[in-house]
């Protein structure tokens, strides 16, 4: 055979000093070869280990407020309600339904809500889970774990007025941790009380300027009030808000005397600001409301040249004509005139718009800083004297409701005298209304004060008078399951243990 | 004995002489009548052989069946026999006789139509020999030509029998000394069918040399290694790359469409330099890479779905940096038999690239040059002015909105109301140009190339163009007896600008110049040089010329590729081989904004990204070729590789720029500085490699493979896998029955079964990483990390089995030759991110979930349909492929992606079990409500009002029709974008030195979405729309196609935008001459042609181009057209010469 020609002595030498090479060649280990070391990102297993990385943890839960809050939580919040429509900047057939409240479990705006909230929950429960066993100074580290239980119930609180019961979840080692049923809403408001309290007994009262947007106790107590409030435990929630509102000098709040403080960057952290989402033009978030909110359609011409605009969201006539006269702040939340960056004419559109978070001086409209708003010292006030006046202590609560009227007026010539228990719940549910315009709150307000479906009937027999015809529609599709939104389909599709919300 | 030469098959040899007689009687029986039919054809006057050591007992036959002579003889005699190596064609029977003689022991005479076969007496041997020496050698002198008249260099003419030989020199002319007139010349050149010529009385010959056909003996390219073809088990492709080198293609993957069966080639962009997607025997992944394996002499480089900065979904091409021009070759190998050898890396099949390497002979100069020029093959009607400005106002009032434009407006309109021509503004004729330098020769021991090659080509869209430089060498050197060693070095230097396109929405200069307000010119102060800067009223399209103006998106690539290697004999047979391999790839992407246009927001920025990747590779391999007592030929090969790849890149912008002189050059000339990015990622694989392949008697043919690849993107538990692969083939016209048959010149079955990988899943996809996320605290950004994936150790490989079943046919002397191949794959583990519950955090977790299936039939013909002075040729492919998705990791569907954003569609694409990877999902048009009665009758839907359309109420929730349309129960399959069947076709006319080659190319039964019309057919007078609107619906015009004018753009998705995409287009035609009598001092040749790409298409299609692909080389997002840069048609003059 001829293979065997080759296998004399002479050759075998040969043959083997080539079989050596190659075994020396392929000496690599195995192991170190082929071993992932990932040089330009951080794994779980290398991260938590100083100071630093647990403060960083938490940094990355304060993060996903900008998701949440950047639009969505106007979408959910104002879109489906009376102060807002849809102008004809964007048009999206889920948002559309938002305003015409035929929105389904298939909504993206819905689905949206649901998947940040939980994110959010998810970096919360990963910064809690790992800086307990991190070695670091005790204070900052008690601090660290306030801020991040501040914002886990904060995102839950989100999570249970939006959708009721929700999937309960604390810790998560693997998928299967994800795959459980819904929590009655009970146990969520209790891991969201326990959390809130936690956060007030361990985050300090205020920052110095370097940390301004870090979770305060101060904000965990009217958060909490807030909670409460939504319960309907007025006492409690009156007794917590007192804690804040009788000590306002120690957590330095107050209310700004110009409205529109509450949006300049000077100001917005200033002694109104309770907690907010810190906007930061590039290289940060900015506030994309302003460009999304600014004038085109109805400006002559279909723009103000130098300001981009999309006019997507856009006010409803009727809180527009909402507002009395000698109210400042209704130049604040609205505006017609736009002076151009480019020619420096000014421009008057046709319709009045959203006017907030519009920067003046900011040529790149989508750069806006203005901060969105969670919790403002104005809503404290507000949310106590509601809480007061449910309690039978009308008279303190129209002391309160007084003060944010006079810096609304500028004095106390439209301040209210005695009023009756039933009276003062409708002003100062309109007060809210004139106050937090197009701020993310007026959903959960309406569905809270049990005045939704009332108030959304109404809605749309007004709108079809004033304009458009086709908002009729929006009186017949009112549905009394519509206090909470529904389930996404996809959760429903992915866990078989959950279920929907009745009539979706 | 004397036995009948014609029963003496092999197998009958050792039968007892009963049997014999009995298995004579049987055999007479078949010869009488085979005679009969053989004798109504008539016996050929002359002979033609083409044998290789065949013995004397085979060439009878040969001469026995195209004569009708039979041969006498004694078994033995023939034993002394030696084997016969001859070549001739149409010679009389006595001159095939004497060559079959010639230096043989034994002698012939013809006795009536018997050729008696006996011993040479001794005596006449030596006469013979004497007579050689007696008479004097006569000097012949000839020429060597191609069948074309062009002369051959370096051609070989021996007499035969003796080691007397001589080469051609460059005008082909040669001069030797045969011993006598009955000597024959073999005449043999590489890519010729050889030839045998006898003498005779001449003393000048002429000799043209025919192109080899399908040369059976062509050594073919193989995963580390070369084969003969007609031992090859796998189903394997050769590309000719000459035709190619004549067309406008900037990088060689855009060559491959239509040229070979299986392969399918979408152009994802007519920009150039673009990525064109290609895919082997389907797609074989869902979410991972399936493009296949390039391998560059040797050098394994995944190309990917291209890179850069061009503001859209368009890649550019990877392979753009390989000069098309230095190719010398192409094969694919597209069966597991043949691409298992590349493991881990070779489930979506691999293209083996080789480069032009020098010849042995003399040093040849060849310059290569075209010049060419394109444009759009059409513009897509729109609305002029008038109609526009009519349909606006119409639009608004419809919806009690104020009239935008005035009558007295109206008639003043520009350009006779025609309004601004947005697609002729930015719209041109672009040139194109190639030239080529090359180099090469060699002798003995070294060969050599060397080339340099510039193209430029200007795009059909103003501002955008390609540019290379690059420059190539290969050598290789014999060192001593047993060693010798060969490298291959390429530099290339790309730049390119792109002018965005494919970017849908809002975005691109196509989108735009289709629906941007006619009315509006293009400046708003010409002389200021002031853009009208975007659409109103309406949707914010910017303005395309600006855009494509004044936007700069520079990608600069700098490519070195190359190898050295080694190969020494340590034994006879033995042959060790190290080879050292690096890719290092430099790409630098800017951008620059001015603030002069819409999108800069009046702020001016600059962006620049730069990535390099180093990439080498170690190839240890021995190889063992033997052959036993020519019966069985062993070929083993064993090997390991080590391969690691680096990358590296970082980005940075800023903006705020007083004006644009400096543009992306220094961004700390801007006033505001972004956050810049950077990373360094590795990946790596190992691997031990092993082949055998063994003929018997080249008959039948057996080769298995495998390789262990360990990769480092896996889960630590998965790092590790073995491919295997096993084939076999049986080349039937080795056989004597089929011989006998006198049918087949090639005659082979094969079939195969192995087992290949995908790892294209990403980096560190298995690990538990942190992404980074920043808030503003104190208004100082602070970096955060959080947990972005949830980690899945157990990640391994996609895996796909698969058979194939082949047959190769050649008859009439290979003048039409067959290829079938029908193959079955099946791929497993597919990896996907699988959606999970968002209430974890995550949105997906990658998984191996699923299984999709390709099955398909492949045919190639090639035919030499005549065959003389004048040549004609086709060449034709067809193939067919049916995907199908079997499994989801227990799901039914899944929508895929989100659609477009700016039409709010949601997902267009569905991947359904049971249905191909790529079916359109969306609702069925049901016409126009026409009257307020229809629309009370419904379905409620999303257009709900007179002059809306209306949709098919398919199912509810009960599973019958609830009378509203709803995305849960009223969508459905609508199409698909696999093509039924696809594959070209080509015809070479030749005569003289002419020569006509046209390229056809087709596909049928693919649908495409477009979105271009989708967009276009909603007069919402908020851009413009297509022509045909000017039938929209109105009370006066019931259209039941075209909706009614509203401001409310509601698109929905539905059948009404997919359109077959089905084609049949003369892809290129080139009419080429060569001078063949040219008698220039120091030119050897010289090649002229006219070459025309894209000339007419034959298709339904609507939009610009049928070859489209909006999302670029996605798997999932298949056969969407959505502002695509359009195909160019192309006119090129070209030459080439040759010099020394």
């Amino acid at each position: 055979m001829g293979c065997i020609d080759i296998l004399n002595k002479k050759n075998m030498r040969k043959i083997y000093s080539v079989i050596a090479l190659s075994l020396f060649v392929t000496a690599c280990k195995k192991s170190d070869f082929l071993k992932e070391n990932p040089e330009d990102r951080f794994v779980t297993s290398n991260f938590f280990s100083g100071q630093k990385d647990a403060q960083a943890a938490v940094d990355a839960v304060y993060n996903q407020l900008y998701s949440i809050y950047q639009r969505n939580m106007i979408l959910l919040n104002d879109l489906p309600t009376d102060d807002e429509k849809n102008g004809l900047g964007m048009p999206n057939q889920f948002l559309i339904d938002l305003e015409f409240l035929r929105y389904t479990s298939e909504n993206t705006f819905v689905r949206d809500m649901w998947s940040l909230n939980y994110s959010g929950i998810q970096r919360a429960n990963s910064a809690l889970n790992n800086i307990g066993s991190i070695t670091m100074e005790e204070t900052v580290k008690k601090r660290l774990l306030g801020e991040a239980s501040f914002l886990r119930a904060l995102y839950y609180f989100n999570l249970v007025r939006f959708y009721g019961d929700v999937p309960l979840i604390t810790k998560l080692e693997s998928i299967q941790d994800a795959l459980i049923p819904r929590s009655p809403k009970e146990d969520v408001y209790k891991l969201i009380i326990a959390d809130l309290q936690f956060a007030e007994s361990s985050l300090p009262q205020t920052y110095t300027s370097a940390n301004a947007g870090r979770a305060t106790s101060g904000a965990a107590k009217v958060l909490l009030g807030k909670v409460y409030l939504t319960m309907h435990e007025f006492q409690m929630s009156a007794d917590k808000l007192e804690e804040v509102v009788q000590n306002e000098g120690s957590y330095g709040y107050g209310l700004n005397t110009d409205f529109k403080d509450n949006w300049r960057a000077a100001t917005e952290n200033g002694k109104e600001m309770v907690f907010s989402v810190q906007m930061m033009q590039p290289p940060g978030t900015p506030n994309g409301q302003m460009v999304l909110e600014g004038p085109k359609y109805s400006v002559p011409g279909g723009g103000v040249p130098g300001l981009v605009g999309n006019e997507a969201d856009i006010p409803t006539l009727d809180i527009y004509n909402k507002y009395i006269s000698g109210d400042t702040r209704k130049n604040v939340t609205f505006k017609r005139d736009f002076v151009s960056p480019a020619n420096g004419q000014t421009y008057t559109s046709s319709i009045p718009l959203f006017g907030k978070y519009f920067e003046e001086g900011q040529v790149i409209a989508a750069n806006s800083n203005a901060n969105f708003y969670v919790l403002r010292y104005s809503d404290a006030l507000l949310m106590y004297a509601e809480a007061l006046n449910e309690i039978g202590n009308t008279a303190k609560a129209i002391t309160l409701i007084n003060r944010v009227r006079e810096r609304a007026f500028g004095n106390a010539s439209n301040d209210y005298s005695t009023v009756s228990q039933s009276e003062f719940r409708d002003l100062v549910y309109l007060e809210r209304r004139l106050e937090f315009a197009n701020e993310g709150q007026r959903w959960f307000d309406l569905v809270r004060t049990g005045k939704l479906l009332e108030t959304m009937k109404a809605h749309g027999s007004l709108e079809a008078q004033l304009a458009e015809s086709n908002k009729t529609t929006i009186t017949s599709n009112v549905k009394d399951y519509q206090l909470l939104y529904p389930v996404p389909q996809r959760e429903i599709d992915l866990n078989k243990l959950l279920t929907q919300n009745p009539g979706y | 004995m004397l036995t009948i030469a014609f029963c003496k098959a092999v197998p009958f040899r050792r039968l007892s002489t009963t049997k014999t007689y009995l298995v004579m009687n049987f055999i007479a029986l078949f010869l009488f009548i085979a005679c009969l039919q053989v004798g109504a054809r008539g016996y050929a006057q002359n002979i033609s052989l083409n044998e290789n050591d065949a013995s004397l007992e085979q060439v009878f036959n040969h001469i026995k069946k195209q004569s009708g002579y039979t041969f006498w003889y004694e078994d033995d005699l023939l034993k002394k026999a030696k084997k016969v190596s001859i070549n001739v064609n149409n010679v009389p029977l006595a001159s095939a006789l004497d060559a079959c003689f010639h230096g043989q022991p034994l002698t012939y005479s013809i006795i009536g139509k018997i050729v008696v076969v006996k011993d040479r007496p001794a005596h006449e041997t030596a006469l013979a020999a004497a007579k050689a020496i007696a008479i004097p050698p006569v000097n012949i002198q000839g020429q060597i030509t191609n069948d074309r008249g062009e002369p051959l260099a370096g051609a070989t003419v021996t007499e035969r029998g003796t080691n007397n030989s001589a080469t051609t020199n460059e005008k082909g002319n040669f001069t030797i000394n045969v011993t006598d007139a009955r000597a024959i010349l073999m005449i043999s050149y590489v890519g010729y069918e050889s030839k045998e010529i006898a003498v005779g009385n001449r003393t000048s010959i002429t000799v043209a040399l025919a192109q080899t056909n399908t040369s059976l003996t062509d050594v073919v390219v193989v995963g580390y290694g070369k084969q003969k073809r007609s031992d090859l088990t796998g189903a394997i492709t050769s590309v000719k790359t000459a035709e190619l080198q004549q067309t406008p293609i900037s990088s060689i993957d855009q060559g491959l469409v239509g040229r070979a069966s299986g392969v399918m080639v979408t152009q994802t962009s007519g920009m150039p330099g673009a990525t064109a997607s290609i895919r082997i025997r389907g797609a074989s992944s869902l979410q991972g890479g399936n493009e296949p394996l390039y391998v560059i002499d040797g050098v394994p480089v995944y190309s990917g779905s291209g890179f850069g900065e061009t503001g859209g979904n368009t890649r550019m091409s990877a392979l753009a940096t390989i000069n098309p021009n230095d190719i010398e070759r192409i094969e694919i190998l597209k069966d597991a038999s043949a691409t298992a050898i590349y493991g881990s890396r070779a489930a979506n099949g691999v293209i083996l690239v080789t480069t032009k390497s020098g010849k042995n002979g003399r040093d040849v100069v060849s310059y290569d040059a075209y010049y060419g020029v394109q444009s759009v093959v059409k513009k897509i009607a729109v609305m002029d002015a008038t109609n526009y400005a009519n349909l606006v106002n119409e639009a608004y009032a419809n919806d009690g909105l104020p009239q935008p434009y005035s009558a007295d407006f109206i008639s003043k309109i520009s350009n006779g109301g025609k309004g601004t021509d947005w697609q002729g503004e930015i719209f041109r004729s672009a040139p194109i140009q190639n030239h080529q330098l090359s180099f090469s020769g060699g002798d003995e021991k070294s060969t050599y190339a060397a080339s340099l090659n510039y193209l430029d080509q200007q795009g059909i869209i103003i501002n955008s163009w390609l540019k290379r430089y690059s420059g190539r060498i290969n050598f290789s050197r014999k060192m001593g007896e047993k060693f010798r060693m060969t490298s291959h070095l390429s530099l290339s230097r790309n730049s390119s600008n792109s002018v965005e396109t494919d970017a849908g929405g809002e975005s691109g200069v196509i989108t735009a110049a289709l629906k941007f307000n006619p009315i509006l010119p293009v400046y708003a102060n010409k002389d200021l040089g002031v853009y009208t800067q975007v659409n109103v009223p309406g949707n914010l399209y910017p303005n395309p010329v600006a855009t494509a103006l004044e936007m700069k998106r520079l990608n600069n690539t700098t490519r070195m590729l190359g190898d050295f290697s080694g190969e020494y004999e340590i034994v006879k047979d033995l042959k060790a081989k190290v080879l050292f391999g690096i890719d290092y790839f430099m790409n630098k992407s800017s951008r620059y904004t001015p603030s002069t246009i819409y999108q800069s927001n009046g702020v001016a920025s600059a962006f620049i990204s730069d990535a390099m990747y180093t990439n080498w590779l170690n190839e240890n391999t021995l190889t063992y070729s033997k052959t036993i007592n020519s019966i069985h030929t062993f070929n083993l090969l064993a090997g390991a590789t080590f391969q690691k790849n680096r990358d590296e890149g970082l980005s940075a912008s800023s903006q705020g720029f007083v004006n644009n002189v400096l543009g992306f050059n220094n961004l700390g000339a801007g006033s505001v500085y972004n956050q810049p990015t950077s990373g360094a990622t590795a990946w790596s694989i190992m691997s031990y490699l092993g082949r055998i392949n063994y003929s018997y008697k080249g008959k039948y043919l057996v080769t298995a493979s495998g390789r262990y690849d360990g990769s480092s993107r896996f889960g630590v538990n998965n790092k590790f896998a073995f491919f295997p692969s096993g084939a076999i083939a049986w080349n039937a016209s080795q056989e004597d029955f089929v011989r006998n048959l006198d049918l087949f010149s090639n005659l082979k079955l094969r079939a195969g079964y192995g087992v290949t990988g995908n790892q294209e899943i990403g980096l560190y996809t298995s690990l538990p990483t942190l992404a980074s996320a920043n808030y503003a605290v104190g208004q100082t950004l602070v970096t955060g990390f959080y947990p972005n994936s949830i980690p899945n150790p157990d990640l391994r490989w996609e895996r796909t089995a698969q058979y194939d079943a082949g047959l190769d046919m050649g008859i009439f002397n290979n003048r039409i030759s067959f290829t079938a191949d029908y193959y079955y794959k099946k791929t497993t583990d597919l990896i996907y991110s699988v959606a999970i519950p968002f209430v974890s955090g995550f949105g997906t977790s990658l998984q191996n979930i699923g299984s999709v299936q390709n099955k398909g039939l492949e045919l190639g013909l090639e035919t030499t349909n005549l065959n003389g002075g004048f040549r004609w040729t086709t060449s034709f492919n067809i193939s067919f492929n049916r995907n199908k998705v079997l499994e989801l990791g227990g799901e039914m569907y899944k929508d895929i992606g989100t659609g477009d954003d700016h039409l709010k569609t949601g997902s267009v694409h569905r991947l359904v079990v049971g249905q191909p990877i790529g079916i359109f999902y969306g609702y069925v048009f049901d016409g126009v409500f026409q009257t307020a009665e229809e629309l009370a009758v419904g379905p409620k839907g999303f257009t709900n009002y007179v002059g809306g359309k209306r949709y098919k109420d398919l199912s509810g929730p009960n599973g019958v029709p609830d009378g509203s349309i709803d995305a849960t129960y009223d969508r459905t399959i609508i199409g698909d974008p696999n093509p039924d069947y696809y594959g070209g076709l080509t015809n070479t006319f030749s005569f003289k030195g002419l020569e006509m080659n046209v390229f056809l190319l087709y596909s049928h039964g693919n649908d495409i979405l477009n979105y271009n019309a989708f967009e276009t057919y909603l007069p919402s007078g908020n851009s413009n729309v297509s022509v045909d609107l000017v039938n929209h619906w109105t009370p006066q015009n019931p259209s039941n196609v075209y909706s009614k004018a509203t401001t409310n753009r509601s698109a929905v998705f539905s059948n009404q935008f997919l359109e077959d995409g089905s084609y049949l287009k003369i892809k290129t035609l080139t009419l080429s001459y060569y001078f063949p009598k040219l008698k220039l001092k120091s030119l050897t040749g010289l090649k002229v042609y006219v070459t025309g790409q894209n000339l007419l298409t034959y298709t339904k299609y609507k939009g610009y181009d049928p070859e489209v692909s909006y999302r670029g080389a996605s798997n999932l997002e298949i056969g969407e057209d959505y502002g695509g840069y359009p195909q160019a048609k192309s006119i090129l003059f070209g030459l080439s010469l040759g010099l020394h």
